[in-house]
């Protein structure tokens, strides 16, 4: 797949989502907590990538969860689409793969490889 | 949290309108609750958040309304890439070639100018480059090297022409390993004989061959070998000139003889015309080892190197500081003169141009200033017809063109017309060039190379053509594609913006900066030319002819030298239109021969305490022919002849320092010329005091002068001026004087010739020449910022004429108008001429000590400059006010 390898932050932002439907504040937290803190998203950018993320059809405006809280109802909630959903899956695969290789290699040891 | 929702609709900007209508709410309660979890952690931590959320915000702004297609909103469409591809160059060009044949009329207007500021700027730099830059046209010259001295005892500087002894020259050559070769000459003239016309020759005389040194190989036969150089041969080598001019370029010279001061020389080769030193014609061998002379007289000889592989300038300069201690330890009790003594070595060419350099770069930086002062003038003529392409740049932004897209197209017009601009420019420059080469002094190149339009040129042509695109297009395009579609699209109006104004602004402050430094910097050329000018020399040069003529000693000897002299005087004051003649061994302002002398009753322990003084050779009626007033006693007279009691004369300043306290009785007071001890050497008696003359440079004092009787010396010098004083144009006598001369005797030239107001002036030929062109700039910035003060005045009342026309209707005088049109114009112009004053100022003192007679801060013309100035601005904003105030308001209400 030529969209391959994604960026760090496109690769988070389909990973929150993957878990169900955000919205704008909940998928920010959601990349940060991801990310583990080395990762961050200014405001502006979060909604850059969410636009650019749609013209790529990756993900897609949805509805408001029927257990969100009323004043998030207003809100506008992103899901993944199947296309999103399959390279998401697709860049994992890669990762895990080159993960493999460099253990195979002896460049991850045990211990920061968990 | 109003500082939130501010910060909000800045990260906003950032969007197309569309995506902001989408987002905006999300947006901003991203922005709140990060704002709130951010806050519990500290002000520092909340503002940091604030100050990266608006960078962020910057940074897609960029990438989201300039990079892709904006004022669409259609961020789908494929963008372009940022730069140009050739094929997307090739159809701007040809895009931009069309738009500009819609409009000639502006086109041209926009061509014109910036022909001018690129055509000026090729022709300095091509000058500029040629003069100082980039003179010797020969390989590497940068490995060519002159080492120079400089005396801290004597106060001297450092000084590369005839500077080093024999002994000296020999030291260095023997003790320096960095210099590959090495090349010892003197300089003098020679006279080639035996054509139509005797002919003074610029000699160099050679202890090694040079060539080598230089890099180069003769243009036809060999150069001297060791041996005919070590037994003083008789062989000689012209120049490529003199083989064209006097030989027609044959070949078949080489091996022929040719006359040179009455003796025959075998001519073995021609050296190339990039060999270029000090100008000189012909070459011969030196006539005496360097070892055979005194090391502490006879300055004389010049050393040129090359720089060894490997080695630099500095490693260089380091062993000829050894050389320079060494002889300060060995010789410095004999010659006190070496206390502190300095060889430096510069390159060649740093060497011979380090004094005209300032003026080159002074004259670079001048005409770069006109050639912002043209992209501000063009700037603002794009801006102004930015207003009428708004609704064409609208239409394409909303046919989906992206504001780079549209952003490139008008640069590629920007690109079009100075490329046109600097086709014609340079075309003009090319005239230019021959205009200025014909009329640059000679003495002020030190080149042989021709004024043109090279390789150098053309890149620096082709850098100065980018950036006058680049100076005078971004602004105008950017300000252009700024377009509110809806607006634009909407109606026809277009109104005048406030960003177009305030651009028009900055536009007229920076040419009447850029207008006020230039006049300054040449108004300081001006006052400094014009205060030498008229700095009291002590006698009148107007209406004064001078030439020199040489004796060779194979003709001419002892009194035979004299009566020369004496006969061509007495034949050419009976030439008609001749007042007087006479003739002298050194001409103010400038003398250069020097004796030590010593004073009755004075004694001192080595020669370098004894005194010095110019001391000048002169017949009788010399001081009658320049018109220098005899203060005391007399001049010198029939009565002092060969076999006479030996007279001399000084001037002023001799007499107030040697003998103060002789009072009245100066006259009868005795000079030895040499030392007390001498006895062979004869007591002059002075018999007259003459009033002072500039004898030291026109920028120095005058120093000690002693002039003795041509009658009395008449053998020791065969080398002297004939100065003519003339009724009318000095010049005109010229032929009857050649023809005295040759009536004497017909192998006898003549050279150096030169009115005396000419020479004068000749030290000063560079601040001439600079102030010259410097004035040209001068008014050139001035015509500059007037048209381009009235371009955005007149345009500014063309926008406003419907606003003006209501101000009018509702009762506003004319007047009124017009002091409202002229106020609002002065601002800018004010804030131009206060920073144009810093930047003088600040320029004037950046360059201190270059300009003779001017202080780094001149009230006077600046207050001169600042004054024209400002009379013309304001005369340039009057003038459309004018207009303005006779608006009919009927007329401007009706119009749309």
């Amino acid at each position: 797949m030529q969209d391959l390898p994604l960026t760090p932050r496109v690769m988070l932002i389909l990973w929150a989502l993957d878990a169900g439907p955000k919205h704008g504040y909940r998928l920010l937290s959601e990349v940060e907590e991801l990310g583990r803190g080395r990762v961050s998203i200014g405001p502006a950018s979060l909604y850059e990538s969410i636009q650019s993320l749609r013209r790529k059809g990756w993900i897609e405006p949805t509805g408001a969860p029927a257990d969100a809280a009323s004043p998030d109802r207003r809100r506008r909630y992103f899901q993944l689409t199947a296309a999103g959903g399959e390279i998401l899956r697709a860049e994992a695969s890669r990762l895990s793969e080159l993960v493999d290789d460099l253990r195979a290699r002896g460049l991850v040891d045990q211990a920061s490889a968990r | 949290m109003t500082r939130t929702r501010l910060l909000a609709r800045l990260c906003l900007q950032a969007f197309p309108a569309r995506q902001r209508a989408e987002y905006g709410a999300d947006l901003l309660a991203v922005l709140e609750e990060r704002l709130e979890t951010e806050a519990t952690r500290g002000r520092l931590a909340l503002f940091r958040y604030q100050l990266r959320a608006a960078t962020d915000a910057a940074g897609v702004a960029w990438r989201n309304r300039l990079w892709r297609a904006p004022a669409t909103g259609r961020t789908d469409l494929p963008s372009d890439p940022p730069i140009w591809t050739l094929d997307m160059l090739l159809q701007d060009l040809r895009f931009g070639i069309r738009t500009l044949w819609h409009h000639p009329w502006f086109s041209l207007a926009i061509i014109a100018t910036l022909a001018l500021g690129i055509g000026a700027n090729t022709m300095i730099y091509s000058a500029v480059n040629t003069v100082v830059l980039n003179p010797f046209d020969m390989p590497d010259p940068d490995r060519v090297v002159s080492v120079g001295t400089e005396y801290p005892r004597l106060g001297q500087p450092l000084q590369f022409f005839e500077v080093l002894s024999g002994p000296e020259y020999a030291d260095i050559v023997r003790t320096t390993q960095t210099m590959s070769e090495t090349a010892g000459f003197d300089l003098g003239n020679r006279q080639v004989m035996g054509t139509d016309m005797p002919q003074n020759v610029f000699t160099g005389f050679w202890w090694v061959d040079p060539l080598p040194v230089l890099d180069l190989q003769p243009v036809v036969g060999r150069s001297f070998n060791a041996e005919e150089i070590r037994e003083r041969e008789p062989v000689a080598m012209i120049s490529h000139r003199v083989w064209l001019n006097r030989f027609a370029g044959e070949m078949d010279i080489v091996g022929s003889t040719i006359r040179i001061d009455d003796e025959p020389y075998t001519l073995i080769g021609v050296f190339p015309t990039a060999a270029n030193i000090y100008g000189t014609d012909l070459w011969m061998p030196m006539w005496f080892q360097p070892d055979e002379l005194p090391r502490g007289q006879r300055r004389q000889f010049n050393l040129i190197g090359r720089l060894a592989d490997g080695q630099t300038l500095e490693d260089l300069n380091s062993e000829l500081e050894s050389v320079a201690r060494r002889a300060e330890l060995d010789y410095g009790s004999e010659l006190p003169e070496y206390g502190g003594w300095k060889l430096r070595a510069l390159t060649f060419t740093d060497a011979q141009v380090r004094t005209m350099r300032p003026a080159g770069l002074i004259l670079l930086g001048a005409v770069a200033f006109i050639l912002l002062l043209v992209c501000a003038n063009v700037a603002s003529l794009l801006l102004s017809r930015s207003a009428s392409r708004q609704r064409e740049m609208g239409v394409r932004l909303a046919l989906g063109a992206g504001r780079i897209r549209v952003l490139r197209q008008l640069m590629a017009e920007s690109i079009v017309m100075a490329t046109a601009g600097a086709t014609l420019g340079t075309g003009a420059a090319w005239f230019g060039l021959q205009w200025l080469q014909a009329n640059t002094p000679s003495n002020l190149l030190p080149t042989t190379r021709a004024m043109g339009i090279n390789t150098d040129v053309l890149v620096y042509t082709g850098a100065a053509t980018v950036m006058a695109a680049l100076l005078s297009g971004l602004a105008p395009a950017i300000h252009t594609t700024r377009v509110d579609l809806q607006r634009c699209l909407g109606s026809g109006a277009a109104g005048g913006s406030r960003g177009r104004r305030r651009l028009h602004s900055a536009f007229v402050a920076l040419e009447v900066a850029m207008a006020l430094v230039l006049l300054t910097g040449a108004s300081l050329f001006v006052t400094s030319l014009w205060r030498l000018q008229r700095v009291d020399v002590g006698f009148d040069p107007d209406n004064t002819l001078t030439m020199r003529l040489t004796l060779p000693w194979s003709k001419y000897e002892g009194d035979a030298i004299a009566d020369f002299f004496n006969e061509l005087a007495e034949r050419t004051e009976a030439i008609p239109g001749v007042v007087s003649a006479s003739s002298v061994s050194q001409r103010p302002p400038n003398g250069f021969i020097t004796q030590q002398f010593s004073l009755p009753g004075t004694v001192v322990d080595t020669d370098s305490q004894m005194p010095v003084a110019l001391l000048t050779i002169a017949t009788n009626d010399y001081f009658d022919t320049l018109g220098v007033p005899i203060k005391r006693g007399r001049g010198f007279t029939a009565l002092d002849r060969a076999g006479d009691a030996p007279a001399a004369v000084i001037n002023e300043v001799f007499a107030q320092r040697h003998f103060a306290n002789a009072g009245t009785e100066i006259i009868g007071q005795r000079i030895k010329l040499g030392r007390m001890e001498d006895e062979n050497l004869p007591w002059i008696e002075v018999v007259g005091v003459v009033s002072d003359i500039r004898n030291n440079g026109l920028q120095n004092g005058v120093s000690p002068e002693i002039f003795v009787s041509l009658d009395q010396v008449g053998g020791t010098f065969n080398q002297l001026f004939l100065v003519v004083r003339t009724e009318r144009s000095p010049l005109a006598v010229l032929p009857a004087v050649r023809e005295a001369v040759a009536a004497m005797d017909p192998d006898q030239p003549i050279y150096a010739i030169a009115t005396m107001s000419d020479v004068m002036l000749s030290g000063f030929a560079i601040e001439a020449f600079a102030m010259i062109l410097l004035a040209a700039f001068g008014v050139t910035a001035l015509v500059l910022a007037a048209t381009g003060i009235f371009g955005v005045v007149a345009y500014g009342v063309s926008q406003r004429s419907r606003e003006l026309g209501v101000r009018m209707a509702l009762g506003a005088g004319s007047t009124q108008v017009r002091g409202l049109v002229v106020r609002q114009a002065l601002l800018p112009i004010a804030m131009g001429a206060g920073v144009g004053l810093v930047m003088s100022i600040a320029l004037g003192m950046a360059i201190p000590g270059f300009l003779s007679e001017v202080a780094a801060f001149e009230p006077l013309p600046l207050a001169g400059v600042a004054l024209t100035l400002s009379v013309v601005a304001l005369l340039a904003s009057y003038l459309p006010a004018r207009r303005a105030s006779q608006v009919d308001p009927v007329e401007a209400l009706r119009s749309d």
